[in-house]
Formats: C-alpha cells, sequence, structure tokens
C-alpha cells in the first residue's frame, strides 16, 4: 500500500521540477545575445517507481513516484566547435595580411601621377629635355631636381616597408602576451571545471567561458584540440601542447635558429610552428612578404644606379669632369644624387667627348628608359611588375578573407543552429512548463480535499 | 533547420552590411569615373595602365623635343636664308663689278661692299641659339668661324661635326642642323676642289680690286658653287623640318591612342556602373525591408 500523503509527494516532485525548468528557461532567454552562451535543457527523469501490491499481496503494477530534473543538459556539436576553432585562426591570418597589404598598396599608391612611376617617368624626360641644350643649367637644375625626387621616392617607399615590418614585430609581443594570458585562464578554467565535476554537478557555464578562451585563442594563432571537449583536452601549437588540464606552458619572441624572428616555448627553448591566426599571418609578412617586397624594389634601384652611373661616368660635365657617378649606394634605402653634383649642375655628364654641346649621354640615358635592364624588362616595366605582384597578393588577400568570412559565416550559423537559443522556442516551453505547474498545483490541491475528506467528514471523534 | 535569434540577427546583419559595402565600391566607382583606384583593384590592368603612362610620358616628352626641334630649325632657316642673300649679292656685286663699263672707283666700291657681305656672312654663321652657337656643331661654346686674313691669318672652322640631335620617338634621332663647315664648305667638306666660301669671297675681293678679270672669273665659279651648296642644305633643313612635322602629327595620334587605352583600362563604362548600382541599391532595400519584417515578431507577443 502506498502512503496516503503519496499524492502529495508526487505533486510536490512535479512542481519543483518544472519550476528548475523554468529556471533554465529563464537563463536561456538572458543569455540569448551571449555569443559564448550554449543554450541549455533540464533533463526529466521519472523518480524509480514504486511496486504496488494487490489486496491479495501480488504485485499488480508499480507506481510511479513523480519526476526529477536530472540534468542541466548543453547542447553542443563537437565536430562544428573544432572547425569554427580553426576557421577562426584563418579568419585572424587573413584579417592581418588583409590590413597590412591594404597598406602597402596604399603606400605605392600606383597607378596614380604622385608616385614612383612618375618620378621615374620624369627623371628620364629630364634627361631628354636636357639633350636639347645640354648647356642650360636650368635644365640640369631640373634633372637634378627630379633625380632627387626619384631617389626619394624610393628611400620613402624602402622606409615605409621596413617601418611596416618592425611594427608588425612589434604586434607580435603584444599578441604572444595575449597568447600566454588565455593560456592560463583557459587551464585555470578547466581546474574550476574538474572541481564541478567531481561534486557531480554539470560545469555547462564554465565549459561556455573556456570555449570562448579558446575561440579568442584561435584568432591569434592555430590551435589544436584534442579531446572530446572537456577539462582534460590538449590544446597544442604546431604539436606541442600549450594547456593540458591544469598546466600551460608560454611562449615568447624570441630568434629561432637562423636568425629570424620567432617565437619561442619558454619551457625548452624550441620554436613554435605557428602557422595560423594573427600571429602566423604576421609571421610570414615579417619574415618573407615584406622582405620580398623590398628586395623587388632594391632590384629596381639597383639596376637603375647601375645604369645611369656606368652611362654617365664614360661622360663629359661642362667643366671637363669625367668618371663620376651620378647616383650613390646601391639598394632603394640609400640611393640618392651623387653630393659631388648637388648644387654643381656643372658637373651632370651629358657630354659623350667633352664638347659642351654634345648630348650624346644624356640621350643614351634618356634611351635607357625603353632598354632592357632586369630579366628582360625595362626598369619601369620591372617596377610595374613588382607593383602587380603586390596589388595581386593583397586582392588574394582580400578575396581570401571574404571568402574565410564566408566560411565562418556558415559555420557559424550551423553552430547557432544546434547551441542558440530561440526565444520563440524558449516561450513555447515557457507556456508548457508553466501549465504543468499549474496541473501539478491542481493535483496537490485535490489530494489535499481528498485526504480532507478524510479527516473532517468521516466523524466527529477527536475534535 | 532549428532557427535562433542569434543566427537571424548575425544573417540579417552580414546581409545588409554585404549589400551596402557593394553599394558603397559601386558608388565610389561612379563618382570617381575611375574602376582602378589601387594595384589590388586590378594587379594585371594597374601594371598594364603604369606602362601605358610611361608610354604616354615619352611622348609627350618627344611632343616638346619636336617642337624644339621645329623652333631650332625656324632658326636654322632664316640663318640660311640670309646667307643665301648675303651670297646672291655678293654675285651680283662681283658681276656688276666685273663688267669692262665700271671705273677704278666704282669697282674699289664693289669691293668695298663686298667686304660688308663677308661680314653678314660671318655674322650669319656665327649666329647663336639659346645658350650656344648654332653652327658650331657640338662645340657651342665657340663661334665657329675664326681667322682674320686681314691680320695674316686664314679663316677656319672652329666647331667639330655633331650636328645637334633630336629624339622623336623611341627609336627614331633626327639630325635637326647643319654645321657652318658643311655650309661654307670649309676643309672641302662639301667640294674639295673648291676653297671654302669666305676664302672664295675674300680672293674675289681681292681681285676685284685688283682689276684681275681672270681670277675675277674664277672666283665667281667658285661662289657660284658656294652659293648653290647653301641653297641645298637649306633645302635638306627644310625636307628634315617637314620630316619633324609628320613626326609630330604621330606622336599626337599616338597620344591619342595610348590615353584612349589607359582610359579603358582605368576607366569605368558609367552606364553598366549605374544600372548595377541601381541593381545594388534594389536589394540593399529588400534586405532592410525583410530585416524589419523579421525582427518586428516575436511568440511573445501573442501571449497574454
Amino acid at each position: 500500500m502506498p502512503s496516503t500523503f503519496m499524492g502529495i509527494s508526487v505533486a510536490g516532485s512535479a512542481l519543483q521540477a518544472q519550476q528548475t525548468a523554468m529556471s533554465v528557461v529563464g537563463h536561456n532567454v538572458a543569455n540569448a545575445n551571449n555569443p559564448n552562451f550554449h543554450r541549455q535543457e533540464a533533463v526529466f527523469g521519472a523518480r524509480s517507481a514504486w511496486p504496488y501490491l494487490g489486496a491479495n499481496g501480488s504485485r499488480v503494477g508499480q507506481l510511479g513516484q513523480g519526476i526529477d530534473v536530472t540534468t542541466v543538459r548543453r547542447y553542443q556539436d563537437q565536430f562544428v566547435q573544432n572547425r569554427l576553432t580553426d576557421s577562426r585562426s584563418a579568419l585572424g591570418q587573413w584579417q592581418t595580411g588583409k590590413g597590412m597589404l591594404d597598406r602597402v598598396v596604399g603606400v605605392l599608391n600606383e597607378p596614380s601621377d604622385q608616385a614612383l612611376n612618375n618620378d621615374l617617368n620624369q627623371f628620364w624626360n629630364a634627361w631628354q629635355q636636357l639633350s636639347l641644350s645640354p648647356q642650360n643649367v636650368p635644365a640640369r637644375n631640373n634633372l637634378l631636381e627630379y633625380a632627387g625626387n626619384l631617389a626619394g621616392s624610393f628611400n620613402r617607399l624602402s622606409t615605409q616597408m621596413e617601418t611596416m615590418g618592425r611594427q608588425g614585430e612589434q604586434d607580435l609581443s603584444g599578441r604572444v602576451e595575449t597568447i600566454n594570458t588565455l593560456a592560463s585562464r583557459i587551464a585555470e578554467v578547466n581546474g574550476q571545471i574538474q572541481q564541478t565535476l567531481s561534486s557531480g554537478a554539470a560545469p555547462n557555464d564554465l565549459l561556455d567561458t573556456r570555449d570562448a578562451l579558446l575561440s579568442n585563442l584561435a584568432q591569434l594563432t592555430d590551435v589544436t584540440v584534442r579531446g572530446s571537449g572537456g577539462a582534460e583536452d590538449i590544446v597544442s601549437i604546431g604539436g606541442h601542447a600549450l594547456v593540458q588540464g591544469i598546466h600551460a606552458e608560454a611562449v615568447e619572441v624570441g630568434k629561432n635558429a637562423s636568425g629570424q624572428t620567432a617565437i619561442i616555448w619558454k619551457g625548452d627553448g624550441s620554436e613554435a610552428t605557428i602557422s595560423g591566426g594573427e600571429v602566423g599571418g604576421l609571421l610570414d609578412l615579417t619574415r618573407n612578404v615584406l622582405p620580398s617586397y623590398r628586395a623587388g624594389l632594391d632590384q629596381v634601384a639597383g639596376a637603375l644606379i647601375s645604369t645611369v652611373n656606368g652611362l654617365h661616368q664614360s661622360g663629359y660635365g661642362m667643366d671637363h669632369s669625367t668618371g663620376r657617378a651620378f647616383f650613390t649606394g646601391s639598394a632603394a634605402a640609400d640611393i640618392a644624387v651623387n653630393p659631388q653634383l648637388k648644387g654643381n649642375p656643372a658637373a651632370v655628364a651629358a657630354s659623350s667627348n667633352g664638347s659642351a654641346g654634345d648630348a650624346g649621354i644624356a640621350l643614351a640615358i634618356a634611351n635607357a628608359k625603353t632598354q632592357s635592364a632586369l630579366n628582360g624588362a625595362t626598369l619601369g616595366q620591372a617596377y610595374a611588375s613588382l607593383v602587380a605582384r603586390i596589388g595581386s597578393d593583397a586582392a588574394s588577400a582580400t578575396n581570401r578573407l571574404e571568402t574565410q568570412t564566408q566560411v565562418h559565416q556558415q559555420l557559424t550559423t550551423q553552430q547557432q543552429s544546434v547551441s542558440g537559443v530561440s526565444l520563440d522556442e524558449e516561450m513555447t516551453k515557457m507556456i508548457q512548463f508553466q501549465q504543468s505547474y499549474a496541473a501539478s498545483a491542481r493535483v496537490m490541491n485535490v489530494m489535499d480535499e481528498m485526504i480532507g475528506t478524510l479527516v473532517d467528514r468521516l466523524g466527529v471523534g477527536g475534535r | 533547420m532549428r532557427v535562433t535569434n542569434q543566427m537571424l540577427a548575425s544573417q540579417m546583419t552580414a546581409n545588409v552590411t554585404g549589400s551596402a559595402s557593394r553599394m558603397y565600391r559601386l558608388q565610389n566607382q561612379v563618382a570617381s569615373g575611375k574602376k582602378i583606384t589601387q594595384a589590388s583593384d586590378d594587379p594585371l590592368g594597374a601594371s598594364q595602365s603604369m606602362n601605358l603612362r610611361s608610354s604616354v610620358s615619352s611622348v609627350e616628352q618627344y611632343q616638346r623635343n619636336t617642337a624644339d626641334a621645329k623652333a631650332r630649325l625656324a632658326t636654322v632657316d632664316a640663318s640660311l636664308n640670309n646667307l643665301t642673300r648675303a651670297l646672291q649679292e655678293s654675285k651680283r656685286l662681283a658681276l656688276a663689278g666685273s663688267t669692262g663699263t665700271v671705273d677704278d672707283t666704282q669697282r674699289k666700291a664693289y669691293a668695298e661692299q663686298l667686304d660688308q657681305q663677308i661680314a653678314y656672312v660671318i655674322q650669319e654663321a656665327n649666329t647663336s641659339y639659346k645658350d650656344g652657337k648654332l653652327f658650331s656643331g657640338g662645340a657651342t661654346g665657340a663661334s665657329p668661324i675664326g681667322g682674320n686674313p686681314s691680320l695674316g691669318t686664314p679663316y677656319t672652322y672652329q666647331g667639330d661635326d655633331k650636328v645637334a640631335q633630336v629624339q622623336v620617338n623611341d627609336t627614331t634621332t633626327l639630325e635637326v642642323g647643319v654645321t657652318a663647315k658643311q655650309l661654307l664648305n670649309f676643309d672641302g667638306a662639301t667640294d674639295p676642289a673648291v676653297p671654302d666660301t669666305l676664302t672664295v669671297l675674300t680672293n674675289l675681293r681681292d681681285a676685284l680690286k685688283a682689276n684681275d678679270t681672270g681670277k675675277t672669273q674664277a672666283a665667281m665659279k667658285q661662289l657660284e658653287s658656294g652659293l648653290q651648296n647653301v641653297i641645298l642644305q637649306r633645302g635638306k633643313m627644310g625636307a628634315r623640318g617637314q620630316q619633324v612635322e609628320l613626326y609630330a602629327s604621330r606622336l599626337d595620334d599616338t597620344k591619342l591612342a595610348l590615353n584612349a587605352q589607359v582610359s579603358n583600362i582605368e576607366d569605368v563604362d558609367l552606364a553598366e556602373a549605374m544600372v548595377q548600382l541601381q541593381t545594388e541599391q534594389n536589394a540593399y532595400q529588400a534586405s532592410l525591408l525583410a530585416t524589419a519584417r523579421m525582427s518586428q515578431s516575436s511568440l511573445a507577443d501573442y501571449l497574454k
């Protein structure tokens, strides 16, 4: 025989369960716009049934004893979550790449009438103009002016690219600090997750915090997470563990074996293999991309210097000087008009034989414009193809960023489809639980009346 | 698929911002008229445009060169015209002085007038242009004519053989000028059998003064040869002027064609861009409308 008050306790368990479920709904609604939140659900389980004995002592069935919230479930798809982490790394890498390359393209400012290509054309034209009246001092001064502009443009481009590289390296150390902070935070949260688990509770919100930290980490570097999404997962960079349980490693900016800027593990001093994320992007830009652009610029400047100097040294100035270099320096960073010529326009060697009216050298230098100087291309063409290379790198970074943004959007949609909060759904549940609560209360009420019948109406003895 | 509120919100935001950024790009293109404003807009087009701009810049310089060449040739032509007249006048004076009807006084007067023509010839041969002498080749610092027979030194040519050159396109350089050596047959430059024209004129004057008919006749023959040479050189320079003119008009055509190519690469097709802009505006408005509709409704509205 069940206890007289069993009905009340059954209804009581229902009231409690619906109320708990309603709290979970409230938590979901509260976090509907929290991007790191995974929706939760109160999972109901019937209490273990009680065997019901018939009048003759035979078992006739089981009596349910009500309901409990057995656990609060957290909705997540680990597969999508991992792909989202990878996608975040690629996103960080291309955001950095696009930002830097856009700046390089902006500095080049081609095609326009205010950039190096135009300075180069004006330089050649100034030699042509000098060839028309080789003794003309204003024409010589004009040439020196344009040559100075051209050298200045080379210097400026080279310096600006160098500065960008240095800024990139500075950015690296800031981001590496953030990696270390995130790693130790993850280890800390792992500890809290372990404690919660050992007390038998579901650490749902701590797991959200952990996923958010991981996502921020992935923005900075490519990470691999192995495990089932719990506190014991190994978070590693390039095969080297960064966080394992409550233990976190740290990295720092240093130099690798070949002397390049690299990210080094503080623990064993080995180089961290980072190819993605903002740090991966910055490493590629500062180590490979920017130096290759500067080398391309140096090639053009070097060929210009040797071509012009070779011709100029064979000519004669109005002051009969000969053998003088027109440009000093050997690369884009240090090309300059020979100081011996500055303020001394008569020393510009326009003449091929020493007679003042001859313009053989001026014409020869002017014609170097159309002669191949670098791998079969003229200097102008070589520079234009360098600009095209940089432009197409920037364009492809933009494309890849756009593609990656779309991929990320799709993955986020998939993730949200599983883990996101739908207010309509929560409202529906809210009505469901509200009505169940009301009904359970009604059951308790009736049960109370039934017991009341027994107590109050059966007689007046004992009153 | 389960659709959540954040999904809706982020999808709507992505749609609206995507559409807005495409519209921004098109608006920029329409407003600036350019589809390439930086190298990453179209890397290949940008490099083509840079090379074309270099060619345009060269053509503009060649145009300045041809203008300079025309001015130089005009000065040369004026000088040669004066030179021709001086030699013709000398011929007339010699002819008049060598007839039997003139007396000694008149002949001396003709000889003195001839002296003046010699001075004219020297003056024209020493014409200055810009910063130097027009007819002394590359040695523009020096007067082409040296020497003074009255002081015992014969006339000499002090310049060199390098004539001014002007480049009119990537591959063609024209000589725009002539040296006094060629004009006045110094060192037998044009006719080895005849002395230089100034010496011829001096001989003629001396023969007139001395009333030496034989020498006068011989000198007059040589003078005629000198005159024909100047006329020939003037004709050559005239032809060179026409050549420069021809190259100049070709340069004008080339520049037009190059500019058209630059425009083709850099400039936006306005009609097409406007149509695209209109289409994008419609899409933008539609996504705004959808966003507004979707964000209005919720189950909560229908609950008591």
